[in-house]
């Protein structure tokens, strides 16, 4: 009964399957973000992809967070997007160092997908050795967590920006502070489904459908920001699939569902 | 390639990150439990309320860095703003919570986890509520509450200053710093485990674990950031 | 002397959309039982009191605010560079900020009330839902709006180096954080546990054992923020009016008096340190009043 205290959930789909394969959408989404842009493509299709991430690391934080992190939910999701952004960054900017300017577009997402596989897995180390967390799988969903919101950061502000070329991402997502917008959005789209569904109700099935919900969401956001009509379109009818079935699912999954203001009686 | 200046600027990312993640426990946060006057200080999350007063202390600081160059006084300068900003900010957001706590609530200030407050010699345990820990911003929590801030806002701005002298422009190196403000300060928060009254709590003794934790984690970021800016 | 006198107005404008922003942050939080007293509602069905309150766990306030305003601050910037008028791309921005705010809202509600239906018996309000949407949504638009405006005016007048959406997430983080440490506390502290006796806080055995019964039949999270209306709410929105104020008075001040960047810079500093030690007193006087007054705990 007592829940935040074993990370028994049970779930539909091994975590891993899930994470593999959000990744691994969201990774392709990057680059088709970059390389669909001549054809107007890289939000309907860049977007919808990188979505997938979102996905990924909202169904790692249900893992991690259901043994009760001793604060809120919230600190996690803002922990992931943290590292997520230097990664992201990073993945950009560091072949620009090196002389690589012009095969950025081939190497940011996966670089970003690597130093944020080592940014997570330091910080998860930390949070287990000087910082004290008691929970087994700290380290392994630091480091998922971390990927996940880096993923998530480079492929919304790619899919904003249209390019992953230095100078051009660097001038349409981040001098124009979108990729502030691509923080949060994809932050509470991870942190959200579980945050939203815990309790010892909670059921994968549901958490998992939210969290997909949460993703088009987040899609539909930025569709806005970037004023791609068709992506709006298209974005705003897939969630509202999701979330229609979310509701329903919701309404079946309760005790009973009333329209007024009375209590049940008591079966004792 | 190898500059004196990058190791300056890594060594100032360095410190900024741990000097973020000891503001944290300055600051007098009661969790949940401080929302229902169950414990002493403010009633928001660990993490929530040092990243709004280290933002707004980054605000400070960066309008302040728009306006003077990045001299030796200048940064000071900077800095100061930064301290300044965030302590106002959490000054302020203290004394109004004490409002309502004295007014809307109707406890007295008393601080758990001292039996007389150590500033104004005042005894502390008679004006707590029973099976409580604690309720409202005594004195010794608010005066921590500003060290923390003034932290806060100098680890910020310390932060800032790094970036922008390795060549970012000021959005690039406002969305870096929010991110590794809350790497900080999340680790800090997972350190303390919910609530902290401040400096005389005896949590408080964690902190040489999470400025450890936030050292090095910070010296992997500025060393990434540092190969972003070559 | 003509550029004083603007930004002097664009600052006594920003005070006054943040005294707003504050309260409509504080009263949207009640409305919708959001962030730190939730937990008691989370807790209330598990000790056996089934209620009628609004559940919305979207996340902190911080973030959440974080997210509207950010959200209306980057489709505000894109629809300004395309070309529309600023205050109607604020206002869609809003606009698309709330629909964002509703989205969440409601399943927060479904999510938060299932996830523990079936073992404590805690039903499904369709009405609560219904009811409840219109002013959390209004509330946070309210917010929202002024916050966002606020963050156009820094971005434009008062000199902030940074993008507009980059300032926006900044200002809800902030006033998220300022709406969850002060007016949260007077609905988490008071109005939840209205039926014990004023004066004390609330020992950790009455916890989850909430008010569900109003003046009349029973309550729901409406009748709270017209309760925290008369407090927390207008409370909430003088901390943030006056932090937002003050921070920029103290530049202000300075760049009158000082002649040179550096002077001003450090009369600000000063000033700045004179008000933080004006606020110390204050709150030390509060404290000596409060045990003066109250006396202790019998």
């Amino acid at each position: 009964m007592s829940h935040g205290g074993g990370g028994h959930a049970a779930e539909l789909f091994p975590e891993e399957q899930i994470f593999g394969v959000g990744i691994g959408l969201a990774l392709i989404g990057c680059y088709l973000s970059h390389f669909l842009e001549p054809y107007g493509l890289s939000m309907l299709i860049g977007g919808l992809l990188v979505s997938a991430a979102c996905v990924a690391g909202a169904n790692t934080v249900r893992k991690v967070a259901s043994y009760g992190l001793g604060t809120g939910v919230p600190s996690i999701g803002m922990l992931s997007l943290g590292m997520g952004t230097i990664s992201a960054i990073a993945g950009v900017l560091i072949p620009k160092s090196f002389g690589l300017t012009s095969y950025t577009p081939y190497i940011a997402p996966i670089l970003t997908l690597i130093i944020s596989a080592i940014v997570g897995f330091i910080v998860g180390r930390l949070t287990v050795n000087p910082v004290g967390m008691k929970i087994p799988i700290m380290v392994r969903s630091m480091t998922f967590i971390s990927i996940a919101g880096a993923m998530a950061l480079l492929g919304f502000s790619a899919a904003y920006a249209g390019s992953l070329m230095p100078n051009i991402f660097v001038n349409n997502a981040l001098n124009s502070g979108i990729m502030a917008v691509a923080f949060i959005v994809a932050g509470i789209a991870i942190l959200h489904p579980f945050n939203a569904c815990l309790g010892p109700d909670e059921s994968h099935k549901r958490t998992l459908t939210l969290a997909v919900a949460c993703g088009l969401l987040s899609w539909f956001i930025f569709s806005v920001i970037k004023l791609d009509l068709i992506s709006i379109v298209i974005s705003i009818v897939l969630w509202a699939i999701v979330y229609l079935k979310y509701v329903k699912m919701s309404f079946k999954d309760a005790c009973c569902v009333l329209h007024t203001p009375e209590i049940p009686k008591k079966e004792e | 390639m190898f500059d004196i200046n990058l190791i300056i600027s890594l060594l100032e990312i360095t410190i900024a990150g741990a000097i973020i993640n000891a503001s944290v426990y300055f600051i007098p946060v009661g969790g949940a439990p401080a929302a229902m006057a169950t414990s002493t200080g403010v009633g928001t999350g660990t993490t929530q309320l040092a990243a709004g007063a280290g933002f707004t202390g980054l605000l400070a600081a960066a309008i302040m860095a728009s306006k003077v160059g990045l001299t030796p006084e200048g940064i000071a300068l900077i800095l100061l703003s930064g301290a300044i900003g965030s302590m106002i900010m959490l000054g302020v957001t203290m004394l109004i919570g004490q409002l309502i706590y004295v007014f809307g609530v109707g406890v007295v200030p008393a601080a758990d986890k001292c039996e007389i407050d150590p500033i104004t010699k005042d005894p502390q345990k008679p004006y707590i509520t029973p099976g409580t820990t604690g309720h409202g911003i005594p004195t010794v929590c608010f005066i921590s509450g500003l060290i923390g801030a003034t932290l806060g806002g100098i680890g910020g701005g310390l932060a800032y200053v790094a970036l922008i002298s390795l060549g970012f422009s000021p959005a690039v190196a406002g969305t870096i710093a929010i991110g590794f403000f809350f790497i900080n300060a999340v680790l800090a928060s997972y350190n303390i485990g919910g609530t902290i009254e401040g400096f005389h709590d005896p949590k408080f003794k964690k902190m040489p674990n999470g400025v450890i934790a936030s050292t090095i984690a910070s010296f992997v970021c500025g060393i990434i950031i540092i190969l972003m800016a070559l | 002397m003509n550029e004083l006198i603007i930004t002097l107005g664009a600052l006594a404008l920003s005070g006054a959309l943040a005294t707003i922003a504050g309260c409509a942050e504080d009263l949207e939080s009640d409305v919708g039982s959001q962030s730190n007293p939730n937990s008691q509602v989370q807790l209330a069905p598990q000790m056996g009191n089934i209620h009628r309150y609004y559940n919305k766990a979207i996340s902190g306030e911080p973030v959440s605010y974080g997210l509207y305003v950010a959200v209306a601050g980057g489709v505000a910037y894109s629809l300004m560079n395309f070309g529309v008028n600023p205050i109607l791309s604020l206002i869609i921005g809003s606009g698309v900020a709330a629909f964002v705010h509703g989205a969440y809202a409601v399943s927060a509600y479904l999510g938060r009330i299932v996830g523990q239906s079936k073992n404590f018996g805690q039903p499904v309000y369709l009405d609560i839902i219904m009811s409840h949407l219109g002013p959390i949504v209004g509330h946070g638009f309210i917010a929202v709006f002024c916050m966002v405006l606020m963050a156009y005016l820094a971005n434009t007048i008062l000199g902030n180096p940074f993008p507009l959406p980059l300032i926006a997430l900044i200002f809800g983080i902030t006033v998220g954080s300022i709406g969850s440490s002060t007016g949260d506390v007077h609905y988490g502290a008071e109005r939840e546990y209205q039926k014990y006796p004023f004066g004390g806080g609330v020992p950790v055995a009455n916890h989850g054992d909430i008010d569900i019964k109003a003046e009349i039949g029973l309550r729901n999270s409406l009748d709270s923020s017209y309760f925290c209306s008369r407090l927390g709410g207008v409370l909430t929105g003088m901390c943030f009016g006056l932090i937002v104020f003050l921070d920029g008075w103290r530049g202000l001040i300075g760049n009158i008096i000082g002649k040179d960047t550096y002077t001003s810079s450090i009369i600000a500093i000063v000033v700045g340190l004179l008000i933080i030690a004006i606020l110390t007193i204050v709150n030390r006087k509060i404290e000596v009043f409060a045990r003066e007054k109250y006396g202790p705990y019998q």
